[in-house]
């Protein structure tokens, strides 16, 4: 689904102009930048003129995008006063007025998309650890089978096997089904290794758009505007300015120590 | 001297735990999801099973000596300042030495510019930094933090520690509960646990810890790439001691 927002005012945002592309893998970074998620997931008051899929969004016509955003918010909030996960589900599914036949299926499904055990149905919600909470978000945002999910802050406070997991959940979203996803982050590592087209925010506007590599690489706003590179980039544009050695635009180190130790030898 | 130690605690993960942490130390405790970090803090807190915690009654006289800065810490006030008060209003502390009090901790923790603020209007980063400043201005002995550093950027990262430290020289004793090792690379002298399911599987001197990179591979965390890097080439030869500076490393190895 694509989304185009042109001169858009909020009580943040000032004259904000951007078109997001369609089956990608996109990120946020920078000041504010959960704010413009919550912008695009219509948690916020707005006024200017929006596009999805080339259909203006108006008030009236709201129920068609609907369940089409789903946002996933760095901290679950318990919406109603149920503790127990089979009872937050099917609350969860009337509350955002899912059209569900079987509603056990439906659940069912959703767990083993994020691979989650279906045990944790009889669990209680204070219990889950945090990255059972992350995978149960996961799991809620899929009951509505949304066109563009927004990620906010996604990989935080996981390991590795569970963010793992997760960013094969996102990649498989985008490959197969096409989906939008834009995440927010204000750790530029995982920007780099996880999204292909960058949004960067500063002052509240959009200073740099485009893919993701080109745009870490080949702009000096970072040193400018003080905003922090990713680490492995930063290294590599270090290497270039003191020693003049052209190293290849690597993400994973493994791949850079092969570069640096036919280059030292 | 042990601040507190924790002997055969049996609950959850934890079978046979002992841990001990010794007097003004920055105790880190890094590990995987459902690894026992947060019940960890929380049985060190004294709120899980009373009896296997055994404080040092010479440094922790009153239950309000041992501090716990967890995810969910909810404000009573809606300006910063009403907030950081009360805690010492609460004590019967006269007017002027809380006003004293307050000025001294504002400052340490820089953020004398939002006092006047509503609570709900600040960013994340000035949230935590407000609820640390309600923790320490009644003087706690013992701090506990659970993951204060999830949401926060490199640069805010690298402040918030540097502000610990400085607690951490006014006599406080500081244990941090981490999912990522990123903040380690900003920590002075600080100890560092390694916990998997429930048992310590490496412990030390946080950058001795580090070097070992299959166990913390195994423990499911990731280095941070400074540490990566820096340990990778020293396996290959290519420097002959762990630098983690970015500088450094580039002026070794082309020399």
């Amino acid at each position: 689904m694509e989304i185009k927002f042109s001169h858009v005012n909020s009580t943040i945002f000032t004259d904000l102009s951007f078109v997001i592309p369609k089956g990608e893998i996109v990120g946020i970074y920078g000041e504010n930048g959960d704010q413009l998620l919550k912008l695009i997931a219509f948690n916020k008051e707005v006024k200017g003129i929006i596009y999805f899929n080339k259909i203006r969004k108006l008030r009236r016509n709201y129920y068609l995008f609907r369940n089409d955003i789903v946002l996933i918010e760095r901290n679950f909030v318990n919406l109603f006063n149920f503790d127990n996960v089979y009872e937050y589900f099917i609350s969860y599914i009337r509350y955002r007025k899912i059209n569900v036949k079987n509603i056990d299926k439906k659940v069912t499904g959703a767990l083993k998309i994020v691979g989650l055990n279906e045990n944790i149905l009889e669990r209680k919600i204070s219990t889950l650890t945090s990255s059972e909470i992350k995978l149960f978000q996961f799991a809620l945002a899929f009951l509505s089978n949304p066109k563009v999910l927004l990620l906010d802050e996604p990989f935080r406070g996981l390991d590795l096997n569970n963010r793992k997991k997760i960013v094969r959940i996102i990649n498989r979203l985008q490959d197969k089904f096409s989906k939008t996803i834009i995440i927010y982050s204000n750790n530029p590592n995982y920007l780099y290794q996880y999204t292909n087209y960058l949004f960067v925010l500063y002052k509240n506007k959009i200073i740099l758009n485009g893919k993701t590599r080109d745009i870490f690489f080949d702009h000096d706003e970072f040193s400018l505007y003080k905003i922090k590179r990713p680490d492995i980039v930063e290294f590599i544009l270090l290497v270039k300015d003191k020693k003049n050695i052209k190293l290849p635009r690597r993400s994973d180190v493994k791949d850079l120590i092969k570069d640096i130790y036919w280059n030292v030898k | 001297m042990n601040v507190v130690q924790v002997e055969n605690l049996m609950i959850g993960p934890f079978v046979n735990f002992n841990i001990e942490i010794p007097l003004n130390s920055f105790t880190i405790i890094a590990g995987s999801n459902n690894s026992g970090k947060s019940l960890l803090l929380k049985v060190l807190a004294g709120l899980v099973i009373k009896s296997k915690v055994i404080y040092n009654e010479e440094i922790i006289k009153n239950t309000y000596d041992v501090a716990l800065l967890h995810e969910n810490y909810a404000f009573n006030f809606d300006t910063v300042i009403k907030n950081i008060r009360y805690p010492l209003e609460s004590l019967e502390i006269d007017d002027e030495k809380i006003t004293k009090l307050v000025k001294d901790i504002v400052k340490d923790l820089k953020i004398n510019k939002i006092l006047d603020k509503e609570v709900n209007k600040l960013t994340y980063y000035e949230k935590i930094k407000v609820q640390l400043a309600c923790m320490v201005v009644s003087e706690p002995k013992l701090l506990l933090l659970d993951d204060p550093c999830k949401y926060l950027s490199p640069f805010e990262t690298e402040e918030f520690i540097s502000i610990l430290e400085h607690l951490r020289s006014r006599g406080i004793t500081l244990v941090m509960a981490t999912s990522s090792l990123e903040e380690i690379v900003y920590t002075i002298n600080s100890t560092l646990y390694i916990l998997n399911k429930g048992s310590i599987v490496s412990k030390g001197e946080a950058l001795e810890v580090l070097k070992n990179d299959s166990l913390i591979n195994k423990a499911l965390l990731e280095l941070p790439f400074v540490v990566d890097l820096s340990v990778k080439l020293e396996y290959y030869n290519l420097i002959s001691k762990i630098n983690l500076s970015f500088l450094g490393l580039v002026d070794s190895l082309w020399k």
